[in-house]
């Protein structure tokens, strides 16, 4: 919904006033989509490395459900096509072409993963690598998409793409994690240490985009509204508590001895809300540059 | 041609003139003000000001909305440099309203009357239909109005002359002279869209007349 006529009075006459079009209503499905579609990029990352075909299902699953969960927050869905128009000025329509992609060749690869033809044939291969392409543009949509936005420092940052594909292999080693209660994994912890390097990667671009964007006044609020907002809970108990370090004691616990199937599926679905919550936090934080500096009324 | 306006913040008298002319011209629904003034305080107690900034799409030259829309529904036109916003190309996808930093447009999710529970009045039902639900929207320099020779509704109905419309490209037309004689800005120039509105100062000595006057 639009947000009330009081909100929009009280935000035309703030200083800094607050993006709430990709945070608000029916956006929220806008975040999960964003969020859907990088953890099905990142699944189909870590389930080719570790060699799990459950998670290339998933992750393409996942990436399909992101495609209707994007429709959802259109105004007018039945012109989604002609989002495919601008790919050489709009992020967006990059994306959209990415996934259109990735959808058809990765389920082709998938369905020689799967018996119905060799993975070694030429066919497999080209549908492999066509994926991968696509999987490389999702990857990298999302964060452009929103650092693009100059009006919104937050987001105009050049590390957020990179800060976005460190959270999607996370996403995707995090289906891993839950996928090896249902299948037998490869030798060894290799999805821990995906999950593990992917986190500590995203934590550390998350902490240095912080650092590099503090001085700037509309950061700034952006924090405030972070970490003292009231989203402020939502970053500190889900987003850093249950997505990171609940998660990375359960995981780092699973190397010594085995903590069952059931801790690491726990530990799976802590991190995937932690995502979750994390891109809300973000769009949510998001501010728009002062128009005039000025003293707030 | 690049349509621009220059707005004189020394003549501006905060009257909100320019946002009735602008609902009374375009009908647009509550929550929707293509033309609004932002108001703010500055300096500290007990040397403080009140300040009214008129504000409207700035109908930028490089403007960031036509970059990221990912139809062309906001394109910016060649002949005399609008940004307008195609309704029926428009997804509603909203990368516009996040990519502007002067809080010029609307994202219609459902279009409401001014009296609730008694419908729509004559003149709702009138304007609404030029509203598309599921659409983004915003000043468009009152396209029907310049294309009849008049000027927009802001400028028309502005009792104070405060706002000046004409031709950027034109060094010899009125804004142009404004705002090299009295050293007119544009919003927000770092963020690069090269803005069509410029702002007058509002204090700065008098420098002689100005065709305004005799208006």
């Amino acid at each position: 919904m639009n947000p009330p006529t009081s909100a929009l009075y009280a935000d035309l006459e703030a200083v800094y006033r607050p993006q709430r079009v990709w945070a608000e209503g029916r956006a929220v499905a806008l975040v999960i989509a964003h969020f859907l579609s990088g953890v099905g990029a990142g699944g189909w990352l870590i389930g080719l490395v570790v060699d799990m075909r459950l998670v290339l299902s998933m992750a393409l699953a996942a990436v399909v459900l992101s495609g209707v969960v994007h429709l959802a927050f259109l105004g007018h869905p039945e012109r989604a096509w002609k989002m495919m128009l601008r790919p050489r000025s709009s992020w967006i329509s990059r994306g959209l072409w990415s996934i259109m992609i990735f959808v058809p060749t990765a389920a082709l690869y998938l369905a020689g993963a799967y018996g119905a033809w060799s993975t070694d044939s030429a066919f497999s291969i080209v549908m492999l690598v066509l994926s991968l392409v696509g999987m490389a543009g999702i990857f990298l949509y999302k964060g452009f998409v929103y650092a693009a936005s100059r009006a919104v420092p937050l987001w105009h940052s050049p590390l957020l793409p990179i800060s976005y594909i460190a959270v999607g292999v996370r996403g995707g080693a995090a289906l891993a994690l839950i996928a090896l209660a249902f299948v037998s994994g490869p030798s060894g912890n290799p999805v821990q240490t995906w999950w593990l390097a992917a986190t500590g990667a995203a934590v550390f671009l998350f902490l240095l985009e912080l650092a590099m964007g503090r001085s700037d006044s509309t950061v700034a609020e952006s924090l405030g509204v972070l970490f003292r907002g009231g989203i402020g809970w939502l970053f500190y108990v889900v987003v850093a508590l249950l997505g990171v370090i609940v998660p990375a004691a359960l995981v780092i616990a699973s190397y010594p001895a085995s903590i069952g199937a059931a801790g690491l599926v726990v530990a799976g679905i802590l991190s995937l809300a932690g995502d979750l919550a994390y891109k809300y936090c973000m769009n949510t934080a998001g501010t728009y540059v002062p128009i005039i500096q000025a003293k707030k009324r | 041609m690049r349509y621009g306006m220059v707005i004189d913040l020394k003549r501006c008298i905060s009257c909100y003139a320019c946002q009735m002319a602008c609902k009374t011209e375009k009908g647009t629904p509550p929550g929707v003000l293509y033309a609004w003034a932002f108001r703010v305080e500055q300096g500290e107690y007990p040397n403080t000001r009140q300040v009214y900034l008129p504000m409207l799409c700035n109908h930028c030259d490089e403007p960031s909305c036509v970059d990221v829309c990912p139809t062309g529904a906001t394109h910016k036109r060649e002949e005399d440099g609008i940004v307008e916003i195609d309704a029926e190309e428009c997804v509603g996808c909203r990368a516009c309203m996040t990519a502007c930093p002067y809080h010029a447009r609307y994202y219609l999710d459902q279009i409401r009357g001014y009296y609730p529970g008694q419908g729509f009045t004559p003149y709702e039902k009138a304007m609404y239909p030029e509203h598309a639900k599921g659409t983004v929207e915003k000043c468009d320099f009152c396209r029907h109005r310049l294309e009849r020779g008049e000027e927009p509704a802001c400028v028309a109905n502005c009792p104070a002359v405060a706002r000046i419309f004409g031709d950027l490209d034109d060094p010899e037309s009125e804004p142009s002279r404004l705002i090299k004689r009295d050293a007119g800005y544009q919003l927000l120039p770092e963020q690069g869209n090269d803005p069509s509105v410029y702002y007058l100062p509002a204090e700065r000595p008098a420098k002689g007349s100005s065709s305004r006057d005799s208006r």
